[in-house]
């Protein structure tokens, strides 16, 4: 995208239908257009109940709860936005109200912060744990919210007061993820091996959380040879638990396309193109592996329609996946620069800051890379990643 | 407490949307009373809307889309509405066909529709999967002189889009052309016009109407009348059209009957010789007013308010000028024939001061006489 494009974009005030394609009669009846949850689909049935319920009682907030839970569980398997907007649209009774009932607050806070509105679902979640301090569901998510947003210190405040109501295995995960950005991120990984050792082996959600991020944090400590365990470690969690976890496996590509093992990224996940944040990962794979063929391009276009969608719609929730894309792909490095300055007004994760930083490399404004700095300097994060990148910059 | 939501929990921080969220694409082109379009809705938004997929296989096939064509055009089209004016306009489906967007196949519902009259604003209303997914959004590219964008949400699902939205040059043109539009279709200028310059080939004397020697003079005459006249005209038009003043309009439209009746008389019993200009100016003012009115339903444009009101003002004075362009040379040559100063001049001022009349008395006393258009 040239540079005029984009900035006509950003402000609003034009857009095209991206991808736009003339309709047409496809050549017979049998052809297959779209895929959905079959009927015999277990979740997709216990949802299609819920919603049957539902519509004979729209203002019962037991169904509605229910139906929500439901949809929010779905959605968070397959990270599908719809099924969040099915989620919103059964609370929709309590969902303008300062005084919704606790579980929905906990709920609406849920989808807030999947849609990236974290300060409305601080808020939410504020007055939730006003009116019970012992909501551990909403303590939980105020703690994730808080980290996204930078503050590890409130974050682990919170994960500490998750006391002995939740499993060991996911208190410590918290507190050692919000920890491990505080400068004491060896402790943190001590600490989350020991816990891992003394759970069940078993695969479990809270145990792939926590061997994530225990690669994270060795990645961070520029442990290459431990983190590569660690990510290995989690991904055969993952694996038998027959999930994808788009997370770990964008963490795990970023760490491998930076340790040239572009191979083994573009074997993980070409088939899982319809997942933009990995299909931009498969697509960096691809141009590092210096392979520009004709998969790389249609996988680069694909990534150039996918955000153009967005845009249009007016979404900001792949600021920091688009600024990458124009760092690394698109040779567009003011773009990227802006987008990762306006995506580091909203999320401070390590890797939000190493994107910001690079960007700031790239256009040579030295003065862009200050706020993480500064940010660094107030949590006392240690990132190798990030301390090479600040090195490069000055 | 269940499991589930507290992986939920410790896995917000992580949450990556790997698909697009609920969008719709719907182009509309307004093309004077038309309107023609395409409409595309996710296929898996019409599933979960209103079932597609019959057999419960999980793919939607063609045949399936096929088999229910009448249900999807009729869910869509509860969720849209044009209107132009106070007037709905007429919207419906022509054709169902498929697009690919960059997250799979959607329905492209073919639209055409119609409105009374070529519409210069319209509101667009949409309602569609609001109940059911209020994340979901409405994409709008309109053709409408010029391209505009919007975009339909929840809390905006009514919007109101002017011909042309766009460009300076495109409001003048438009504006220019609703100026000259209104004078060759407004009877009551062209009559009142008609009634001053008749006799503008002739020199009135005490012995009555005699042709004048030479066309020069005669033209600046007719042109010091029209001018005087737009210039009035202008003056009122803006003050009312920037809603300085304000009228009633039954008493303009009388007030411009009247001087269709005192064009016609003047030139049967003159009461006015000379300086015929200063009049033009004087009943200027209260056509101005009247003028007013078609602007001030067709709008100006914010930001552009002046360019369109100097266009507006252009047309008129441009199409006032081109009739007498037209006219005069013809009764020039004509001027020294009995039949003109006797049939044209006498008969047609006759005839305008009768319909002159008339409109005047269906304006003032709203007793409707005579079907003609004013």
């Amino acid at each position: 995208m040239r540079p005029i494009h984009s900035a006509f974009i950003s402000i609003g005030l034009i857009f095209s239908f991206n991808a736009y394609s003339a309709p047409y009669v496809p050549q017979s009846d049998a052809e297959i257009l779209a895929r959905v949850p079959t009927r015999l689909d277990p979740e997709a049935r216990a949802l299609a109940a819920l919603r049957q319920q539902l519509g004979k009682a729209p203002q019962n907030l037991d169904t509605a709860v229910s139906y929500a839970e439901e949809a929010l569980k779905i959605g968070h398997a397959r990270s599908d936005p719809r099924y969040y907007g099915y989620a919103e649209a059964a609370l929709a009774p309590w969902w303008a109200t300062d005084e919704a009932p606790q579980r929905v607050l906990v709920l609406r806070a849920t989808i807030h912060q999947f849609f990236h509105a974290f300060d409305a679902a601080r808020t939410d979640l504020d007055r939730a744990l006003a009116r019970n301090p012992g909501d551990s569901q909403a303590r939980l998510i105020r703690a994730t919210v808080l980290q996204v947003q930078g503050h590890p210190d409130k974050a682990l405040a919170d994960c500490e007061q998750l006391g002995a109501q939740v499993e060991a295995l996911i208190s410590t995960t918290c507190a050692s993820s919000a920890s491990s950005l505080m400068g004491r991120a060896k402790r943190a990984d001590a600490l989350l091996g020991f816990v891992l050792d003394q759970s069940k082996p078993n695969a479990t959600d809270a145990r792939l959380w926590a061997e994530t991020l225990r690669a994270e944090i060795a990645e961070r400590l520029g442990q290459t040879t431990d983190a590569q365990a660690a990510y290995r470690r989690a991904l055969a969690t993952m694996d038998s638990l027959g999930v994808t976890d788009a997370y770990l496996l964008a963490a795990w590509a970023d760490f491998s396309i930076r340790h040239r093992q572009n191979n083994a990224v573009i074997e993980r996940l070409k088939g899982l193109t319809d997942i933009d944040n990995l299909l931009l990962r498969l697509t960096l794979a691809e141009h590092a592996a210096s392979g520009h063929n004709e998969t790389f391009v249609q996988h680069k276009n694909m990534l150039d329609a996918r955000f153009a969608a967005a845009r249009q719609r007016g979404d900001a929730v792949h600021l920091r996946e688009e600024a990458m894309y124009q760092l690394h792909l698109n040779s567009n490095p003011p773009s990227a620069l802006r987008l990762a300055q306006q995506n580091w007004k909203t999320q401070h994760e390590p890797i939000d800051a190493l994107v910001l930083v690079e960007a700031a490399q790239a256009t040579h404004q030295t003065d862009a890379a200050t706020p993480v700095q500064e940010w660094m300097h107030e949590t006392g994060i240690e990132d190798e990643r990030l301390n090479a990148a600040l090195g490069a910059v000055k | 407490m269940k499991r589930w939501l507290f992986t939920l929990a410790l896995l917000a921080s992580t949450a990556v949307q790997a698909h697009k969220p609920s969008d719709s694409y719907l182009q509309l082109k307004v093309e004077a009373k038309t309107i023609s379009g395409e409409w595309d809705i996710a296929l898996r938004d019409l599933e979960y809307a209103i079932g597609i997929d019959a057999n419960g296989d999980g793919a939607i096939s063609w045949g399936e889309v096929r088999a229910h064509r009448d249900d999807i055009m009729a869910y869509a089209m509860r969720g849209l509405k044009i209107e132009a004016g106070s007037e709905s306009c007429s919207l419906s489906v022509s054709d169902l066909q498929i697009a690919d967007h960059s997250d799979g196949a959607y329905a492209a519902l073919i639209l055409t529709g119609a409105c009374a009259t070529a519409p210069k604003r319209i509101t667009v209303d949409y309602d569609l999967l609001f109940d059911l997914d209020p994340t979901h959004h409405g994409l709008l590219n309109l053709d409408f002189g010029g391209t505009q964008t919007a975009i339909f949400r929840p809390d905006l699902r009514r919007i109101e889009f002017h011909e042309n939205g766009g460009t300076a040059w495109s409001t003048f043109l438009q504006y220019l052309h609703e100026g000259l539009w209104h004078v060759w279709t407004g009877y009551d200028h062209m009559l009142f016009l008609g009634g001053l310059m008749l006799p503008a080939v002739l020199r009135r004397t005490r012995h009555g109407w005699l042709p004048a020697p030479k066309l020069g003079p005669a033209l600046l005459d007719t042109f010091r009348i029209a001018t005087a006249f737009t210039i009035a005209h202008a003056f009122t038009l803006s003050l009312a059209a920037m809603g300085v003043i304000s009228l009633p309009s039954r008493l303009v439209e009388s007030l411009v009957a009247a001087t269709v009746v005192f064009a016609g008389i003047n030139n049967l019993f003159p009461m006015a010789y000379r300086g015929l200009w200063q009049l033009a100016f004087f009943f200027g003012l209260i056509h101005g007013a009247a003028i007013a009115s078609a602007l001030l339903e067709l709008g100006l444009p914010s930001g552009q308010r002046v360019l369109a009101l100097l266009a507006f003002n252009l047309g008129v004075e441009g199409a006032q000028l081109t009739i007498v362009g037209l006219v005069l040379p013809i009764s020039f040559v004509f001027r020294y024939s009995p039949l003109y100063r006797r049939a044209v001049v006498i008969l047609g001022s006759m005839v305008i001061t009768g319909i002159g009349l008339i409109w005047f008395v269906q304006r003032a006393f709203a007793i409707h006489l005579i079907s003609f258009g004013s």
